[in-house]
C-alpha cells in the first residue's frame, strides 16, 4: 500500500510523488504526511502495529480465542452427564429442586489454573457457534453432573493445606499478561467458579462469586492493567536489568473508591511491590468498597 | 478446521459502518478503524508531536468514536473521521496551552484546470500566461514548483537536489502555486484586453 511504504521511508521516486500529489487534494492525507516528516521510521512502524493489534484485540469476539475452552467445558460436562446417567437415575422431584435453585443458563464448573494457562496461550481459529444446550432436561442433567463434579473437587480442596488456585478473570482470559490468579480458600457452600456459556455470545466469564462481591476497577480490569503497566517504573537490579517476577497484593477499597491498607502477599522484589503500590495509590478508582483479596501483577 | 478469513476486509467503509450499527458487533468497527490508523496516527503526530501522545490519542479516539458513530448521520466516514480527529487534537493543544502547528496547508481542493496547466496541458494563451508567471516567481518557489509538477519529483528528492529543507520545499510549492494562480488569473484578464 502506497501510504505504508511512504511511512516506512520510501519517499523518493514516482510512487512517492504520486502520493504527495494525491495529498494536495486530500487534506487528511496531507496532514498525516506532515506528521510523519520528522518521525522515526522504526518507532512509527512498531507503534502502528501495536495500535492495530490493540484495536483488534478489543473488538475480537470473545468466542474466538476461547473456543477451545468452551468446547472442552461442554465436552467434559457432557461426558460426565452421560457417565452419571448410565449409573444413576434421579427421581424427578430432586431434579426439579436442583433446577430451581440455579439459573438456567449457567454451568458451574471448577477449572484449575493450569488449564487457564493453556487457554490463555491457545491460538484458535474462528469457528462457528457451538450448538447451545437447548432442551431443559439435558440442561438439568448437566447441572446435576456439574454439581456432583463440584462436590468431588470441593472435597479435594478441603484435603489440601492451602487452596486450589481459582481464576478470577472476567474478561480477556487469552491475554496472559492480564490474567489475575487469586488464591482463596474454597468452602463447599460458598465460592463457585462459574463458566457461563450462553448461547448468544459464547463468551466465557470466569468469576469467583463469593458472598460479598470484591471491588473491581471502575474502568474495568483491561484498562486498569493498561494503566498499570504503562505507569509502573520497573526498578533495575545491580546490573541494570529490569526486575522480573510476580507481585501479589492484598488491599482494601474505601468508600471513596481509593485503595489503601496494602499487604504484600508475595513479591520477589520489595522495590517492585513498592512501585506497584505507588501506582495503585495514585491510580483510578475501584468500586464498590471492600477488600481485594488478591491482586496479581506479573513482570 | 474451516479457514475463516477475517470478515469485512474487502467491504467498503460505509458497509462496515452499517453492519456495525445494525449488529452492534464491535468487530466491524475495529476493522474499519484499523484501516485508518495510519492516517489518524500521522495526523495526531503532526499536532501532538510526541509519538507517545499520538498513540494515546489514537486509542482515545477509538474508544470515543465507537460510541459516537451511533449518534451521527455519517455519509463519508473518512471525512468525518478527519474532522473529529483533528478537533480532538486541537482541543488537546488548547487544553495544554500548546502551540498549533503552522498550518500553511489550509487546503482548498485544487481545481483540475490549474493542475493541468502546471503540467502544460492547456490552450496556448493559458500556457503563455503560465510561463510568464513562472518567470516572475521567486527562485525557490519556481524551482520547487517546476521540479514537483513538471519533473514529477518527490519532496525528498527536491530537498536533496536543492539543499532546501523538506518543510521549506512544501512551503515553496504551496506558496508558488498560490502566487501562480493569482498571477495567471490577473494576467489572462489583462491579456483579454491587450494580448501580447
Amino acid at each position: 500500500m502506497g501510504l505504508l511504504s511512504y511511512i516506512r521511508g520510501d519517499r523518493k521516486g514516482k510512487a512517492a510523488h504520486e502520493l504527495e500529489r494525491k495529498a494536495m487534494q486530500d487534506p487528511f492525507l496531507s496532514e498525516a504526511l506532515d506528521g510523519y516528516d520528522d518521525a522515526d521510521v522504526q518507532d512509527t512502524d512498531k507503534r502502528l502495529l501495536r495500535l492495530q493489534e490493540r484495536v483488534s484485540r478489543r473488538t475480537r469476539k470473545r468466542r474466538v480465542p476461547i473456543y477451545g475452552a468452551v468446547a472442552a467445558v461442554l465436552l467434559l460436562s457432557l461426558s460426565v452427564s452421560i457417565y452419571l446417567f448410565t449409573r444413576y437415575e434421579l427421581p424427578d422431584e430432586e431434579l426439579a429442586v436442583l433446577a430451581e435453585s440455579r439459573t438456567v443458563d449457567t454451568l458451574s464448573i471448577m477449572m484449575p489454573a493450569g488449564n487457564m494457562e493453556q487457554i490463555g496461550k491457545q491460538e484458535s481459529p474462528v469457528v462457528a457457534d457451538a450448538e447451545p444446550v437447548r432442551s431443559k432436561k439435558s440442561q438439568k442433567k448437566e447441572m446435576v453432573a456439574a454439581e456432583r463434579e463440584l462436590q468431588t473437587v470441593s472435597d479435594m480442596a478441603d484435603g489440601l493445606e492451602e487452596s486450589i488456585v481459582t481464576v478470577d478473570e472476567k474478561r480477556d482470559i487469552y491475554s496472559s499478561r492480564r490474567k489475575i490468579a487469586s488464591l482463596s480458600s474454597i468452602r463447599k457452600d460458598t465460592a463457585l467458579v462459574q463458566a457461563s456459556a450462553t448461547a448468544r455470545n459464547q463468551s466465557m466469564a470466569l468469576a469467583v462469586a463469593p458472598k460479598l462481591p470484591e471491588p473491581v476497577p471502575v474502568m474495568g480490569y483491561e484498562k486498569y492493567y493498561d494503566y498499570l503497566y504503562k505507569s509502573v517504573v520497573v526498578p533495575v537490579d545491580s546490573v541494570g536489568v529490569p526486575v522480573k517476577g510476580t507481585v501479589i497484593l492484598k488491599f482494601k477499597i474505601d468508600e471513596k473508591g481509593r485503595p489503601g491498607d496494602f499487604v504484600v502477599v508475595e513479591s520477589l522484589s520489595p522495590g517492585l511491590a513498592q512501585e506497584v503500590m505507588r501506582v495503585l495509590k495514585a491510580g483510578p478508582d475501584w468500586n464498590p468498597a471492600g477488600e481485594v483479596s488478591s491482586f496479581v501483577v506479573k513482570f | 478446521m474451516f479457514l475463516f478469513k477475517r470478515k469485512g476486509e474487502a467491504e467498503s467503509d460505509e458497509d462496515l459502518l452499517r453492519q456495525y450499527l445494525r449488529s452492534g458487533d464491535a468487530e466491524y468497527f475495529g476493522i474499519l478503524y484499523n484501516r485508518y490508523i495510519p492516517l489518524v496516527y500521522g495526523l495526531c503526530l503532526k499536532y501532538l508531536r510526541a509519538p507517545e501522545d499520538a498513540e494515546d490519542a489514537v486509542m482515545q479516539l477509538f474508544e470515543e468514536l465507537s460510541d459516537k458513530v451511533k449518534h451521527y448521520e455519517i455519509s463519508n466516514f473518512k471525512t468525518w473521521l478527519y474532522s473529529v480527529a483533528k478537533n480532538h487534537c486541537l482541543q488537546l493543544l488548547r487544553r495544554d496551552a500548546r502551540e498549533f502547528p503552522a498550518d500553511w496547508n489550509t487546503l482548498v481542493a485544487e481545481s483540475g484546470e490549474f493542475l493541468d496547466l502546471l503540467e502544460e496541458e492547456g490552450d496556448e494563451e493559458q500556457l503563455k500566461a503560465l510561463h510568464h508567471c513562472l518567470d516572475r516567481l521567486p527562485e525557490e518557489q519556481r524551482v520547487s514548483v517546476c521540479e514537483f509538477f513538471l519533473s514529477e519529483k518527490s519532496y525528498a528528492e527536491i530537498a536533496e537536489q536543492t539543499g532546501y529543507l523538506l518543510k521549506s520545499v512544501k512551503s515553496y510549492i504551496q506558496n508558488g502555486k498560490r502566487n501562480l494562480k493569482l498571477c495567471i488569473e490577473k494576467t489572462t484578464k489583462e491579456w483579454g484586453y491587450c494580448p501580447i
